[in-house]
């Protein structure tokens, strides 16, 4: 029995730590956060950044696994979560490579020469009204 | 008259805060003379207009500093081991206030924290990561499990352990004397930036993409 337990417990520990790299290489190099720390001129907290990357990703585990309401408080810090979350999905889906590279193509290919910030405002607000529809229609099956 | 080899190493960015910038701010200079290395350095390169309170962007190429240090008099010969097209930021104002930084470094603390939280939980639901250790758990004990069990603590304890590998410190312990992934991350995305503005400032193909 005990033998079996500490299988699995290395077993865990290995898919642990496999999970972790492949999760926060993603995170590292998709760009939202060169991108953001680029346009709040913030160089210099870049520490501070990777180490709330770092308890976010272990808070974040914990609170999916165990159900533990390890992070006390009501509403404000639940709009506070979803706002920044909210920023950051909205950071990721721009960076996924079939945005940023599908774009330049489709300009290319319909030769479009002005105005691409309207294109990309009516992606912000393609987002913000899928979104919208998504969660009051219920198109998550809840 | 015999010609003095000057050398010229011009780093790809520079951020300035003065409005008129010369050689000495931009590239490190070396030269046999010492007079011609003071002369050459004084050199301008360029100034910024008066009264702008943005900040602003100057792509420069070394064959217009090589004209203007000929202009400058010297009989020197350029030789330039630096970047052949450079970027010169000009931020007039340093930067905004104390307090409006903190909320911006407040902001993206809050980001990296529930995002870094938030990719978790969405990879453990899409891949049903408790379903897939429920499963294991029973093939490998037999006993069908109610609840947590030491797999969940294991994949915890590793993934944290995997977390701060990847990182390579937490807060200021640092575990190698690497740069830390979004260090690297960074120096990227800035140097990918600098050679945009460079290849936008150089073409003349005006209809072949967006500007």
């Amino acid at each position: 029995m005990f033998l079996r337990q500490a299988a699995l417990f290395f077993i865990g520990c290995s898919s642990g730590g496999v999970i972790a790299a492949g999760i926060f290489a993603f995170l590292a190099i998709i760009g939202v956060f060169p991108r953001m720390i680029h346009s709040t001129d913030s160089e210099k907290n870049i520490w501070l950044y990777e180490t709330l990357l770092i308890l976010g990703g272990i808070w974040g585990n914990l609170i999916d696994l165990y159900h533990l309401p390890i992070f006390p408080g009501g509403d404000v810090v639940l709009a506070v979560c979803g706002l920044t979350v909210g920023a950051f999905v909205g950071c990721l889906v721009m960076s996924l490579a079939e945005t940023l590279k599908a774009l330049p193509v489709l300009n290319r290919r319909i030769r479009l020469s002005v105005g691409l910030q309207y294109v990309i405002l009516s992606i912000a607000a393609g987002k913000l009204g899928g979104s919208l529809l998504y969660f009051t229609k219920g198109f998550g099956g809840a | 008259m015999s010609s003095e080899t000057v050398y010229l190493k011009i780093s790809q960015i520079t951020e300035v805060y003065e409005r008129n910038v010369s050689v000495k701010d931009i590239a490190e200079v070396h030269c046999q003379n010492p007079a011609v290395e003071a002369k050459i350095k004084t050199v301008r390169v360029t100034s910024f207009p008066e009264h702008v309170r943005k900040s602003m962007f100057y792509v420069g190429s070394i064959m217009e500093l090589i004209k203007k240090l000929e202009q400058a008099g010297q009989n020197v010969e350029i030789n330039s081991l630096g970047e052949t097209d450079f970027v010169i930021k000009y931020m007039p104002s340093p930067l905004a206030g104390k307090t409006f930084q903190w909320i911006k470094t407040a902001f993206v603390c809050a980001v990296a924290f529930f995002g870094a939280g938030f990719a978790i939980m969405t990879f453990n639901n899409d891949a049903s990561v408790t379903d897939v250790f429920a499963k294991l758990y029973e093939a490998m004990t037999g006993i069908r499990p109610s609840g947590p069990t030491i797999l969940e603590l294991s994949y915890s304890i590793g993934l944290a352990a995997g977390i701060l590998v990847f990182f390579n410190h937490f807060a200021s312990w640092k575990i190698t004397v690497d740069p830390t992934p979004i260090e690297v991350e960074m120096r990227l995305y800035e140097e990918n930036l600098n050679k945009a503005l460079i290849q936008n400032h150089g073409r003349k193909e005006r209809s072949i993409d967006v500007s």
